[in-house]
């Protein structure tokens, strides 16, 4: 192998510096930057941007006097917080909410995902993909609609078949008891084609190597699926976690808004409905200052959960997020 | 150019950049010419404004033009709008808007004082204002400014509306119907006439929150100088308006739950599952017979396919009902002076514009303008009799029933077009004679509750609206869990479930209405 070494007599080379590279960089890619720019701009000016304008949470915010000129308010609606009589309560349920969504919705794309990758025939394959995916792209109010008329109590099919079964008609939209599991299985309908994408992606990249040494070694597809493609995809699995966990707060607000019924509230009513009644149903004048402050606290534990998890995932699965 | 992706990948650049751009702009509210100015409203309003064909009588006879920008379609989120008009500095010259904004905002510089221009400008509007304290004292901040004109509304409560052919086909005397327990009865009559053959059957039926009953059992929200029960906010002075404190309240619960027991109420509605259209339905297809609902809605439901489903369709509005003893159950109605429906103006507007806008609002204030707006143009839309009075010559059902977006004759001062005093003669002569006749039958003073408007602070208004946010869902759900059984009604049930109520802040709620309106009205 020949080694290209510099003559001790030849000068050094001159590293560019690091203005130099970058305008170069950015002269032989200047197209790839223009592409990227847009988006670069509405990263900036939608979701960091606003990050700044949490600063509200520490202000008697006002429209007219502007996030600069509000009065300060220091950490007092933060203290209100913990003085409202009714945040335990909407904590309660947002937790439970987002729990259930986390433990039951989160194996969901992961089992089907694997049992898919089973399906030897590829058109089939493709199809039930593409079927699983397609809830993705309905909206909240017409999957809470769908849901509604299949459980209708006079003319849905499941109080149909309850009824012609014998039984009583029940009203599952107006059941607190329902409710969890209704917007848990909406939730699953609507994402686990999504999220299997992810699953099946790190799957195809799995050494097929390691599967031909599997059957010449006699395992059958249960084992291979147990002791290969489950751990070939575990970082996946981990990363995917870790986001679940960073979202265990913010639940689906639009489904549960459509699902919202005096009926259901003692279950349904959560830190984000709550938020939204003060701010934008307002019987008075809106406190955005203690609707912001609500929804900061709820960002921090999200990040202080993260974080956990994050490092839990590091040292018991060697795998990390950040 | 030579390489088409680089001519692709360089025209989608322009066109998300262009598309960006498109998303900043902002709109440009200029002062434009004399003559007109701009005012953001609720969309529905300006669509029913276009309509309308003495509103363009009106802009030609002052010369003033107002060119709409039209909100949301929802109340809240034209609030919500507003807000965000005034931190990107986009307010149009004249806004919709509710008084706690303007109470606020006002003060902080957003919206002009009026009240040296209508007192300069608009001589109709200044008398108006002279006139009557309580209007006065609504608009008035406490530095004496003029934020805000607050929209006059016709008086109105909810009627009882039902079907005229099912009760006579079920032999139900609805004349006989006098106090709750008869209405009671007549509920259970219908049910076992049409209920025996038809499982979907519940004779009451209605939309939206089912706890509106708390005036037939004297347990409506009210205030006074010197008392306040019950949530007496924007929203809840007529419907979902209850005190859970009243002895009557319990009352409500247990007549509710009777209802819903024996099948007399339909349990969708109780349970907050039934829609607009559902209710519709019902009571076009015969699944439902009674309703407590808006005071024109059996007419709506004669003009949009009850007869047409049924040739023997008829609707009805039943009396209100009486006590025991045959006192009136005095109603809840609406407000005076809706405060969730009032003008501002833009505190950058030049003095001519304000000029502009005051003189096209005082029009309204004027004779020929309360008269214009009220009943129209003499010849074209009503006479003047011989006694004085004037009477429509234009046939109500047919000018609303002209299909949307066409001009029409229409006198529906229920709704904002601008802010202007109300005949409540020509609003309720300007109804089909079956509302035109339950108007003249029900609305009179001793059915009514006085329904005030209260004026907050800034404190006062935000501390409500987070608890008013926190206990109002929660009473509405407590009391439905009630009627349901999911909680078992009992004295003592109750007695808890009204300390619950206070623990989260009804108590907090009554204590800053009773301030309110004392610092309002006075405290006698």
């Amino acid at each position: 192998m020949n080694r290209i070494t510099e003559s001790p007599s030849s000068p050094p080379i001159k590293r560019p510096t690091l203005p130099q590279r970058a305008l170069k960089d950015l002269s032989k890619n200047h197209r790839l930057y223009l592409l990227m720019l847009p988006g670069f701009l509405i990263l900036i000016l939608f979701k960091i941007g606003p990050v700044g304008a949490m600063w509200i949470a520490f202000q008697n915010f006002s429209a007219a006097k502007g996030i600069f000129h509000s009065d300060f308010a220091g950490l007092a609606n933060f203290t209100r917080i913990f003085h409202d009589p009714y945040i335990l309560v909407l904590v309660r349920n947002t937790v439970i909410l987002a729990v259930l969504s986390v433990v039951v919705v989160f194996p969901i794309p992961i089992i089907f995902s694997l049992f898919l990758n089973e399906v030897q025939n590829k058109k089939v394959r493709g199809l039930v993909q593409s079927l699983s995916f397609l809830p993705y792209f309905i909206s909240a109010a017409v999957m809470v609609s769908i849901l509604a008329t299949l459980l209708s109590r006079s003319s849905g099919l499941v109080n149909n078949l309850i009824v012609a079964a014998g039984g009583k008609a029940v009203n599952f939209m107006a059941k607190p008891e329902w409710f969890r599991p209704l917007y848990v299985l909406l939730e699953i309908w609507q994402t686990f084609g999504y999220s299997a994408i992810i699953y099946i992606a790190a799957i195809t990249a799995i050494d097929p190597a390691l599967y031909e040494a599997a059957e010449m070694d006699g395992a059958n597809r249960w084992k291979k699926m147990w002791h290969i493609t489950l751990p070939g995809i575990s970082t996946s699995i981990i990363v995917m976690l870790i986001i679940s966990v960073g979202n265990i707060f913010t639940v689906n607000l639009d489904r549960i808004l459509l699902m919202y019924n005096q009926s259901v509230y003692s279950t349904a009513d959560v830190i984000q409905t709550y938020v939204y009644r003060i701010v934008f149903q307002s019987t008075g004048f809106p406190d955005y200052s203690y609707a912001t402050a609500v929804n900061v606290l709820k960002s921090l534990i999200a990040f202080v959960l993260v974080t956990g998890v994050n490092r839990i995932a590091d040292k018991v699965a060697d795998a990390r997020l950040f | 150019m030579r390489n088409p992706k680089k001519l692709i990948s360089l025209l989608l650049t322009l066109t998300l950049a262009v598309g960006m751009a498109a998303g900043f702009s902002t709109a440009a509210f200029a002062e434009g010419e004399n003559g007109t100015y701009t005012m953001f409203m609720r969309s529905t309003y300006v669509d029913w404004i276009k309509e309308l064909n003495w509103y363009d009588v009106a802009e030609k006879n002052t010369g003033i033009h107002v060119e709409y920008v039209p909100g949301p379609e929802e109340f809240s989120d034209c609030y919500s709008e507003v807000d965000q008009r005034i931190i990107s500095d986009t307010l149009p010259d004249a806004v919709m808007t509710k008084l706690t904004q303007t109470n606020v905002y006002g003060p902080q510089g957003v919206f002009a004082d009026l009240a040296p221009y209508i007192a300069k400008y608009a001589p109709n509007l200044q008398a108006y204002i002279d006139a009557d304290p309580t209007y006065k004292a609504l608009v008035t901040s406490d530095n004496g400014a003029i934020y805000a004109l607050c929209k006059e509304t016709p008086i109105f409560a909810d009627f009882i509306g039902y079907r005229v052919d099912m009760f006579q086909k079920a032999g139900v005397d609805a004349s006989a119907i006098v106090t709750v327990d008869d209405f009671t009865n007549a509920l259970r009559a219908l049910k076992a006439y049409y209920g025996k053959d038809n499982a979907n059957y519940y004779p009451l039926c209605g939309r939206d929150a089912v706890v509106r009953f708390a005036a037939w059992f004297g347990a409506a929200s009210n205030i006074s100088a010197t008392e306040s029960n019950g949530i007496y906010v924007s929203g809840h002075y007529k419907d979902g308006s209850v005190d859970i404190m009243a002895d009557g309240a319990y009352k409500m619960a247990e007549t509710m739950k009777t209802w819903y027991d024996e099948g007399l109420i339909n349990p969708d509605w109780v349970a907050g599952t039934m829609s607009e259209a559902d209710w519709e339905a019902a009571m076009l297809n015969g699944n439902g017979s009674v309703f407590y609902d808006y005071y024109n809605r059996a007419q709506w439901f004669m003009d949009n396919g009850g007869p047409d489903n049924d040739p023997d369709y008829q609707m009805g509005v039943l009396n209100f009902l009486k006590d025991a003893d045959g006192n009136p159950l005095k109603v809840t109605t609406s407000l005076k002076y809706n405060d969730e429906c009032c003008t501002a103006v833009n505190a950058k507007c030049s003095e001519d514009k304000i000029k502009t806008i005051l003189t096209f609002i005082d029009y309204f204030y004027s004779d020929e303008g309360k008269v214009l707006a009220n009943y129209g143009v003499e010849g074209e839309s009503f006479a003047t009799q011989a006694d004085g009075s004037k009477k429509f010559i234009v046939d109500y059902s047919k000018e609303e029933s002209t299909p949307a977006g066409e001009k029409r004759w229409s006198f529906l001062s229920d709704r904002l077009t601008v802010c202007k005093p109300v005949d409540n003669t020509a609003f309720f002569q300007w109804n089909s004679p079956l509302i035109a006749e339950a108007a003249g039958r029900l609305l009179v003073p001793e059915n009514l509750m006085t329904s005030y408007v209260l004026k907050f602070t800034e404190d006062q208004s935000k501390e409500l609206s987070n608890l008013v946010a926190a206990v109002y869902d929660a009473e509405m759900a407590g009391i439905v869990s009630f009627v349901t059984g999911d909680r078992e009604l009992t004295a003592d049930e109750w007695a808890a479930f009204q300390g619950e109520m206070n623990a989260l802040g009804l108590s907090r709620i009554e204590e800053i209405q009773l301030a309110a309106y004392q610092a309002t009205y006075g405290t006698k």
